[in-house]
């Protein structure tokens, strides 16, 4: 099994629509996948389920007030299940503050699950919903949007992101790749990317999400691109990046028993 | 010392903090309590602006901010409230007089209606994940199904359609409208309640390729 978290604190970088369209992706090269819900505005929820705010969900997880098993849902695709998230989960970082071990929450809770795959999407924060879904990934896919401000944010991030499985102790974690999305064939958007693959080099992934209204229609129908508009640019595109991030997971993975060795 | 002085104050702030996202919380899915607070944030708020009027009228014009320690205090509030929700989402915690609270709730206003739904008031009948249509037949019959189906977008509909083998020909095409998904999952739900016949989820047993549990 492998887990992924999808992490930038910046918002509106397509983060949950990564989430909802690789793990369809994932599902249709014959994978389980486990979809984690862990932004309080619950967007990956409504997407897959045209649910919004349902409880319980995983804020009562996190509470351990109920266990993954208590919460899991089936989802509009096939092979996909869900962890459902609620607006509760804004009020996370308050709520846990005191307690110990706050940032192991998810991970524990996670532990002994068979899927594949588990998708973690994330606020746009590095709060402690972040740090738990860090905690319990093996692999963080960090979105970036073609635009100036994403850029400037990208090295304070990554570097966030390795103090923060520092100071966990997290020593599995590693940056599964930078996905650009929104991205346009035009003059700015070649800059851009190139700018990116300068810096990230392999890092990067090869698959460019490119800017694509079926994405926002998919989301609309509460579908994946891939059930709406497979043949779409967008939904090519996730096609492919689920097969490059199945074999970067491959090829990175350890194993999860390892790390849970190290959750305390 | 001044530093302690200030951690405690923010030790307060916090957590009055979390008492009110609680009491939110259980006022969002307790319409009863809801009505309850309002009721007394108004009537706090009508009794504090009449001591305020007598106050002036003495030639009393205090601060509103008018605590010992310069921090907020809800006097009379449970302070136990973040962690004592009753099982049911309801606050164990009672609200004190009005004029205990009247600092935070002189601004309140009546029509404030803000905040997202900490449950969907949307078919929450639907249960979780991908609905039974004919568990919603058999509960709320056909119209009751209708209006539930009716919440929905043409994924999930897609989704029952496809987990209740409800097109096994293929003949809805791709373009179907979300009247037809319905139309196509309130006659097949007629038909099986009319027969008595057993439906089985067919996405458990063929579409999916293994069965996650935890171990």
């Amino acid at each position: 099994m492998t887990a992924i978290c999808v992490a930038n604190n910046k918002g509106g970088v397509g983060k949950t629509t990564s989430v909802v369209n690789l793990a369809a992706g994932l599902a249709r090269l014959g994978h389980t996948v486990l979809v984690v819900d862990g932004d309080g505005q619950g967007n990956a929820t409504y997407a897959l389920t045209g649910r919004i705010h349902p409880v319980p969900s995983l804020y009562d997880v996190l509470m351990e007030k109920a266990t993954i098993q208590d919460v899991l849902w089936t989802t509009n695709e096939d092979n996909v299940w869900l962890v459902p998230g609620d607006a509760r989960l804004q009020n996370v970082d308050v709520e846990l503050a005191a307690r110990a071990g706050r940032e192991w929450k998810l991970a524990r809770a996670l532990a002994g699950q068979t899927f594949d795959y588990i998708i973690i999407d994330t606020p746009p924060s590095l709060g402690v919903l972040t740090q738990n879904a860090l905690a319990a990934a093996h692999g963080v896919i960090v979105p970036v949007s073609l635009t100036e401000f994403s850029l400037i944010g990208m090295d304070k991030l990554l570097a966030t992101i390795d103090d923060l499985g520092n100071e966990l102790d997290i020593p599995d974690l590693r940056l599964l790749g930078i996905l650009v999305t929104f991205y346009e064939e035009n003059k700015t958007g070649r800059e851009t990317y190139g700018i990116l693959e300068k810096k990230f080099e392999d890092k990067l992934f090869a698959t460019s999400i490119p800017k694509n209204l079926k994405l926002e229609e998919a989301h609309r129908r509460n579908e994946s691109i891939l059930a709406f508009a497979p043949n779409s640019p967008g939904g090519v595109a996730y096609a492919e990046l689920a097969r490059e991030v199945k074999k970067r997971a491959a090829a990175e993975h350890s194993p999860y028993s390892r790390r849970r060795a190290g959750a305390r | 010392m001044p530093g302690d002085a200030s951690d405690a104050q923010s030790a307060r702030d916090q957590e009055f903090v979390r008492w009110l996202r609680a009491l939110a919380d259980a006022v969002e899915r307790d319409p009863a309590l809801a009505e309850r607070v309002r009721t007394e944030a108004v009537t706090g708020a009508q009794a504090d602006q009449a001591n305020e009027q007598g106050r002036k009228h003495e030639g009393h014009e205090d601060s509103h901010e008018t605590h010992e320690t310069g921090a907020f205090q809800p006097e009379g509030v449970r302070h136990s409230a973040p962690g004592g929700l009753a099982p049911g989402g309801c606050a164990e915690h009672t609200l004190s007089s009005p004029d205990s609270i009247t600092p935070t709730l002189r601004h309140t206003r009546r029509s404030s209606r803000y905040g997202p739904p900490s449950v969907s008031g949307r078919a929450v009948e639907l249960g979780t994940g991908v609905p039974d249509p004919f568990a919603l037949y058999a509960a709320a019959g056909e119209d009751g199904l209708r209006r539930a189906l009716e919440t929905l977008r043409v994924g999930s509909l897609r989704a029952i359609i496809r987990a209740h083998g409800l097109d096994p020909q293929g003949k809805l095409s791709a373009s179907a409208t979300e009247k037809r998904l319905i139309a196509v999952i309130v006659t097949a739900a007629k038909r099986a309640a009319g027969t008595g016949e057993q439906r089985t989820t067919k996405r458990t047993t063929t579409r999916r390729t293994k069965t996650p549990e935890a171990s």
